[in-house]
């Protein structure tokens, strides 16, 4: 028929009007996208949970510091006000006061002036600092109740009990003895001592030698100043520290693996559709060991391995698919001579259906640079670095460019050559807690996100695939010891 | 980006198997199947290709559905028409849609499969489930019931 040519010429690639509502129709037909458990997010949520509600919740969180500090806050204004008292020669309360306790010397020096007395109630240093920075400083034993015990005991006093008290205004005291505060001893504890006499004196500091001021600010006065005991129940102060620089962590944890595909050359958009299609993320995990050195200042380097494993699930239906025969059928005479054969091919349809788990496996070094900053009981840690890539394995099949099913193993044959055996440089960004559980152990919580720099895919496959990581490393830190 | 490219294609195919009030239906159908079967387009073929297959078996599907797909096999009586040799080229595509559209279900299936889509007999055979020579004769009848409209049509002209 001649005319043919001119329908196929005309019709063929002819177009027609689409209704604008077309679109919406086909949409609110389309498969839905399966609703996956968000289970990384779930995991990540309920330990970021689980961390703050042991922040929140720590009984003991600030055992690091000084618990003694008020009570030598207390003696200190204590002592500097029963020194400011008047000398008298009836027994002062004072005296029973001091031997009862620090409270009620407390109570003791509501009778005197508060522009009396100096209550520096930062530190003994602070103490030494502020009274060296005043006019008139004297150093003031414990009150007696009648002068002469405060002379038979002014030598004793003088030694073991001695403070510091400014006087802001015209200096009223009786100043009955001056004590060369060179010659005390660093002991503070005022309260252990009872002091029977009532010795007074006041010190001038410019007559002091430079020797009585800088006792107090030596770091072994300081810890028996505050009379500071360990707390068994913090792993931090245990004596002297034992605890090497050094300590391994070993962790893993759950996490997701994005994947995103770029087209290079801008003409496989249909490839890409068909990839991510075909392929979805199943799981992704990950398990790690690393050698930590503690530097001073709380930063720290971290070197271990880690190793990284992705699942996918490769979902292929071929409704179209055949399968071809070959028959052959052979005749034969009835005493057995071959007559003839007759070979024919038979092509069988069918439905291909291929469900492939793929596995995608990463051996990373990393080299990490860390900052830990204390929290209560707890550590915080800052974590960032290169990590090296030792080698990548990739096992599965997935579809190539003209959307055939094609193996991308490796040791497969007739295998498409799709991944890069070693992807290179990535970088590594984590954030954690250390939560410590006994002397040689912590715990370890640390959501953390691999950011892989080069495509994973080979230089010149026309569709680059970028894979990263993020997980949560659930893990525990040993501590070495010296 | 799918969609707006090959919209307009389809649209126009549907609307030579189905007939206009039909086609929107049908290619709501196809596109779905295109969306949910993309990955089973084969690299020995275009894209467009694929994507022009699936909407003539959705067309075919539709039809046998509605049974509307019913072949003529009453003996070939229809004469031949004298039609002047330039009638088809003339025409623009709308007209000869036109023409198409004046064609039965079975004839204009055969017709499109043949004439436009380019399958062999034994492809349609294949497509439809019938016999060769009964795509064949019904090929011939829908080029002599196209013949005799155009006849008519010049007649009409005349």
């Amino acid at each position: 028929m001649k005319d043919q040519n001119y329908f196929k010429e005309k019709l063929f690639n002819h177009t027609a009007a689409v209704p604008d509502e077309l679109w919406h129709k086909i949409e609110s037909q389309l498969p839905a996208n399966k609703k996956r458990f968000p289970f990384f997010w779930f995991t990540l949520a309920a330990g970021t949970v689980l961390t703050a509600t042991l922040i929140m919740w720590n009984p003991t969180r600030n055992q690091d510091t000084i618990p003694e500090k008020p009570a030598i806050e207390e003696k200190t204004d204590t002592i500097a006000t029963a020194v400011s008292l008047p000398l008298s020669t009836e027994p002062s309360p004072t005296t029973e006061v001091l031997a009862s306790g620090i409270s009620e010397t407390h109570n003791a020096s509501s009778t005197v002036p508060a522009n009396s007395v100096s209550a520096n109630t930062s530190s003994a240093i602070t103490i030494s600092a502020n009274n060296s920075s005043a006019n008139n400083i004297s150093a003031t034993s414990k009150t007696s109740s009648t002068p002469s015990e405060k002379n038979s005991k002014k030598t004793k006093n003088a030694t073991n009990q001695n403070t510091f008290s400014t006087d802001s205004g015209n200096t009223t005291h009786n100043r009955n003895r001056k004590n060369d505060i060179a010659s005390h001893s660093s002991t503070f504890d005022l309260i252990s001592e009872s002091a029977p006499a009532s010795v007074r004196s006041d010190i001038n500091i410019d007559a002091l030698p430079p020797s009585g001021i800088n006792l107090i600010t030596d770091e072994e006065d300081l810890i028996t100043i505050s009379g500071i005991r360990p707390d068994p129940s913090c792993y931090k102060f245990t004596g002297e520290s034992t605890i090497s620089p050094l300590s391994l962590d070993v962790f893993g944890g759950p996490g997701i693996s994005p994947r995103s595909f770029q087209d290079v050359a801008g003409e496989l958009a249909f490839y890409k559709a068909a990839r991510e299609a075909t392929e979805a993320r199943q799981y992704a995990w990950s398990v790690g060991a690393r050698v930590n050195y503690n530097l001073k200042q709380g930063y720290a380097l971290r070197v271990g391995l880690l190793y990284q494993q992705n699942g996918d699930v490769f979902d292929y239906t071929d409704s179209l698919a055949t399968q071809t025969t070959t028959r052959i059928d052979s005749f034969f005479a009835a005493d057995g001579s071959f007559l003839y054969a007759d070979t024919s091919r038979v092509l069988i349809l069918g439905t291909l259906i291929k469900k492939i788990h793929n596995r995608y496996t990463h051996i990373d070094v990393p080299l990490i640079f860390s900052y830990e900053l204390p929290l209560g009981r707890s550590t915080i840690m800052l974590n960032a670095g290169p990590v090296i890539n030792l080698t990548s394995n990739y096992k599965g099949q997935m579809l190539d460019p003209g959307l055939v099913p094609r193996h991308f193993s490796s040791n497969q044959q007739n295998a498409i050559k799709v991944y890069k055996n070693n992807v290179g440089l990535s970088l590594y960004l984590g954030a954690g807690l250390i939560l410590p559980i006994n002397e040689h152990f912590s715990a370890l919580v640390e959501p953390r996100f691999l950011y892989r720099v080069n495509p994973v895919t080979l230089d010149g496959y026309p569709l680059e695939e970028h894979r990263h990581y993020a997980g949560l490393n659930v893990g525990l830190r040993y501590h070495f010891h010296q | 980006m799918l969609y707006d490219r090959f919209a307009p294609l389809l649209m126009s195919i549907c609307r030579r198997y189905v007939g206009p009030s039909n086609a929107e239906d049908v290619v709501q159908d196809s596109f779905v199947r295109i969306f949910q079967y993309l990955m089973q387009y084969r690299s020995d073929g275009s894209f467009e290709g694929w994507i022009r297959r699936v909407c003539v078996n959705t067309c075919i599907r539709h039809l046998e559905k509605a049974k509307r797909l019913q072949l003529d096999y009453s003996g070939d009586t229809l004469p031949e028409y004298p039609v002047e040799p330039d009638a088809i080229s003339k025409m623009g595509a709308d007209e000869l849609m036109r023409l198409i559209d004046t064609l039965p279900d079975g004839y204009r299936t055969v017709f499109n499969l043949s004439v436009i889509e380019g399958f062999h007999h034994k492809e349609i055979a294949q497509l439809l489930g019938i016999e060769e020579s009964s795509s064949r004769s019904q090929l011939t009848k829908a080029r002599k019931y196209i013949q005799r409209s155009l006849a008519a049509t010049q007649k009409v002209e005349l």
